[in-house]
């Protein structure tokens, strides 16, 4: 489209638009018109005008004429982020036209090559950027002038909360939902308080058996500066125990519409199903979980609560769950039952058919 | 192949008759044969030799009794011998501090007493895959064997009855307390089910010149047991008065343990020898007592049993759960600790107003004002001890065991034991399920 509109600049009637106009705007004062005031011809001020669409026009070539200013970096598609930049709806609601999906893609395509400028001048590289931020994702113009006259800083954006990704709620929950067939399951995480801290200190008798003196223990008497060595109480007996000191940490519930998991699903796999987040992060029983689910049978309800539950644990931590993202665990199923058709007793079965 | 000789030379009757004349069937050669080949086994067509009959009862209550296999035919990279893990014994020694959340043997001869094979609860599947009764010694345990020491001295006022969830330990809980109480020398009173007093599986009748039921067979099974587990203890403790028992009258100076004897002696006395048992052995000091009733809800539930006009009998009216609803009742014993386990596993015999009670709804008075009016809790005769589910560090600790006993072949990591403890909430018996799945 761009090489188009280059093309049609150098048409010949543009040529002869240009040279009328100025033969017409200059006035004779030899000849019989000479007194004569013609009204010069309204020039557009841009080729533009004669396009479909001169405000995108304008706008791709006035993005285009950057890049060509500054020569263009070796093309690397990786640089190419096209959620990167404004998206076509809301493009259209700026420029007050509708875009096709065809011309949003060109005009990205240009906005990043421009973004890949290596300018040297710092200021020109700075006014580039601030002319390209109105064009970036989620960009918001809030100007606003105070008595003085003096500019105030814009307004911070207002992110919304997003269940589908997992956002962490005023109460310091992670929070998300998830669907699957018919069924929609809302899901706020809480990491364990045992989680977030160490383990209890353990020692290794000769014998082999590791001794904690953690969990119910007193605190020591070095912990005290001030209590007199000579009054101080005989030490409490150290209890041997039988397991591992990690293994006193409490572990988490998960409660699913009130009812503990194991209640709530009866079938092992609808408890995998739900647990399989955790066991992918190596994070079963570290956190709390809190599920209400609706609509749908067990199955589709179990794994309603997979997803919601992955998309709230892995916006906890995204750089400790990457192997949630990484097992597809992010993803909506969008598999259903695939509809009846006309003229079928089933989706594909037919009834029988014979020639005669 | 027959031969000729065995053809000429038949040996059954039937061949017999047919000798000399002309075969018309082959049924009596074969019949010849069969008997001529002596060395061949019979078959034993009253056994089978592929499956076992399965128990009688619902589901829930048989104990797994699955596929038997002729270990001499089998493959023996298939069949193994299971593997033992030694394990130490359940003792009033053994029974401290330092053996929490370990597994601890239970007394093969102690069971055996009291139940002639079979196991409190659901215990006889976990029994039978550990290859021998062994229980988990929990925190809950060491608490009850504690409170039990401490009963000894002094009893309490009121009776303990041991709640949770189906499958949280309660019946566990009673049947370790009740091994503990034997090796203490107390006398111990335990009976592993009381569903039979109540379900109509065993004999009963009117009593004489009583509006009660009688059950002797129940009665004498119990005075058995009670005999077998504790006859030093009850050899201990003197009648104090002259008991008579049908015609015959034993004097003060012979001991509980003759008490019990002469009961046993005629099935008629048992019910009297309980009662005198149970009345004598409440107010005496010499030797502390335990009595132990599993599945106690069914003191108070309306029974199978009907009476001689057809109607549905109260566990009231047999003189069985007449004998020990006092205790948990009010009645206090002088010296030891009467103790309870309810089962949701027969609701039928779990008496609504009980189970209410019990579990009282959650306390938000404004949200419901039935609450306020009834507390419930309150009105209960005994004392209620509920037994929760497995802390992590048990559940860490029935891991290791079951991994000991070859249940669980992987590793026990934190993993593991997180992944099967939030599987089954903590339950023991679900986690049980949990690891034992494919078997």
């Amino acid at each position: 489209m761009f090489s188009l509109l280059l093309r049609r600049q150098r048409t010949a009637a543009i040529v002869q638009l240009r040279a009328l106009s100025t033969a017409v705007a200059q006035p004779t004062t030899s000849g019989p018109f000479g007194s004569l005031e013609i009204r010069p011809v309204q020039r557009p001020d841009t080729a533009a005008y004669f396009t479909r669409k001169p405000k995108f026009y304008d706008l791709l070539s006035a993005i285009s004429n950057l890049s060509r200013q500054h020569p263009l970096p070796r093309y690397n598609k990786a640089d190419y982020k096209r959620g990167k930049w404004i998206p076509r709806a809301e493009l259209q609601t700026k420029l007050g036209i509708k875009i096709s999906p065809r011309e949003h893609e060109l005009l990205l395509r240009r906005l990043g090559d421009v973004a890949n400028l290596r300018i040297a001048d710092p200021a020109e590289r700075e006014t580039v950027g601030l002319y390209l931020n109105q064009f970036k994702r989620g960009y918001v113009h809030a100007e606003t002038v105070t008595k003085d006259g003096e500019k105030a800083k814009a307004e911070p954006r207002v992110k919304r909360n997003n269940g589908r990704r997992g956002f962490l709620d005023h109460l310091g929950r992670w929070h998300a939902f998830g669907r699957r067939k018919e069924a929609t399951a809302f899901a706020w995480i809480v990491p364990t308080a045992a989680a977030a801290e160490e383990p209890a200190a353990t020692v290794l008798e000769p014998q082999g058996e590791a001794v904690s003196v953690g969990h119910d223990a007193a605190p020591s008497p070095s912990d005290d500066l001030e209590l007199d060595p000579s009054i101080l109480l005989p030490a409490p007996p150290k209890i041997i125990d039988n397991v591992p000191a990690s293994a006193h940490a409490p572990m988490g519930d998960i409660i699913v519409n009130g009812k503990p998991l194991a209640d709530y699903f009866f079938h092992g796999t609808d408890r995998d199903s739900v647990l399989f987040p955790f066991q992918v992060a190596n994070k079963v029983g570290k956190y709390n979980v809190f599920l209400r689910v609706s609509g749908g049978g067990r199955t589709g309800q179990a794994e309603a609560c997979q997803l919601a539950v992955a998309r709230a644990l892995y916006m906890s931590d995204r750089k400790a769950h990457v192997p949630v993202r990484e097992a597809g665990l992010l993803r909506t199923d969008g598999r259903a039952v695939e509809r009846k058709k006309t003229g079928k007793p089933k989706a594909r079965k037919s009834y029988t058919w014979v020639k005669r | 192949m027959i031969s000729a000789t065995k053809f000429t030379q038949p040996a059954s009757k039937a061949a017999r008759h047919f000798a000399g004349i002309r075969l018309l069937s082959s049924s009596p050669i074969v019949a010849a044969e069969k008997n001529a080949n002596s060395s061949r086994p019979k078959a034993d067509r009253t056994q089978s030799m592929a499956f076992t009959k399965k128990e009688a009862g619902s589901k829930r209550t048989r104990s797994g009794t699955s596929t038997s296999v002729n270990l001499s035919a089998a493959n023996p990279a298939y069949y193994t011998d299971p593997p033992k893990p030694k394990l130490d014994l359940l003792s009033k020694d053994t029974a401290t501090a330092s053996r929490l959340n370990t597994f601890m043997q239970i007394d093969d001869g102690f069971l055996q007493n009291t139940g002639k094979g079979r196991y409190p609860g659901h215990l006889a599947a976990d029994f039978k895959l550990f290859g021998k009764p062994a229980l988990l010694y929990r925190q809950v345990t060491q608490t009850l064997v504690d409170q039990m020491a401490q009963n000894a001295e002094t009893a309490p006022k009121r009776a303990t009855v041991l709640d949770g969830q189906n499958g949280a330990g309660k019946s566990a809980e009673l049947l370790k307390l009740a091994t503990v109480a034997a090796t203490s020398g107390h006398i111990v009173i335990y009976a592993l089910s009381t569903l039979p007093w109540v379900n109509s599986s065993r004999p009963y009748g009117p009593g004489y010149k009583s509006d009660l039921f009688v059950q002797h067979e129940l009665v004498n099974e119990l005075l058995r047991s009670v005999v077998a587990v504790s006859r030093d203890a009850l050899n201990k403790v003197p009648l104090g008065r002259s008991v008579t028992l049908g015609k015959k009258t034993l004097e003060s100076e012979k001991t509980l343990a003759d008490l019990i004897d002469l009961g046993l002696q005629t099935p008629s006395l048992a019910h009297d020898a309980l009662d005198q048992l149970l009345d004598i052995a409440r107010t005496q000091t010499v030797v502390p007592v335990f009595i132990g009733l599993d599945e106690v809800n069914t003191l108070w539930c309306q029974t199978s049993y009907r009476d001689q006009e057809d109607s549905i009998l109260p566990a009231n009216r047999f003189r069985l759960a007449r004998s020990f609803l006092p205790f948990f009742e009010g009645q206090s014993l002088a010296k030891g600790w009467v103790v309870g386990t309810t089962s949701y596993a027969e609701v039928r015999f779990m008496p609504k107003d009980l189970k209410t009670k019990l579990n009282p709804p959650p306390a938000i008075p404004i949200a419901n004002p039935d609450l306020v009016r009834d507390p419930g809790v309150s009105e209960l005769s005994f004392d209620v001890l509920k037994v929760e589910r497995l802390s992590s560090a048990e559940a860490w600790g029935l891991m290791q065991f079951y991994q000991k006993a070859n249940i669980v072949t992987t590793p026990v990591t934190e993993g593991l034991v997180a992944k099967k403890w939030v599987y089954a909430n903590g339950n023991p018996r679900q986690m049980f399920a949990g690891v034992t799945t494919y078997f």
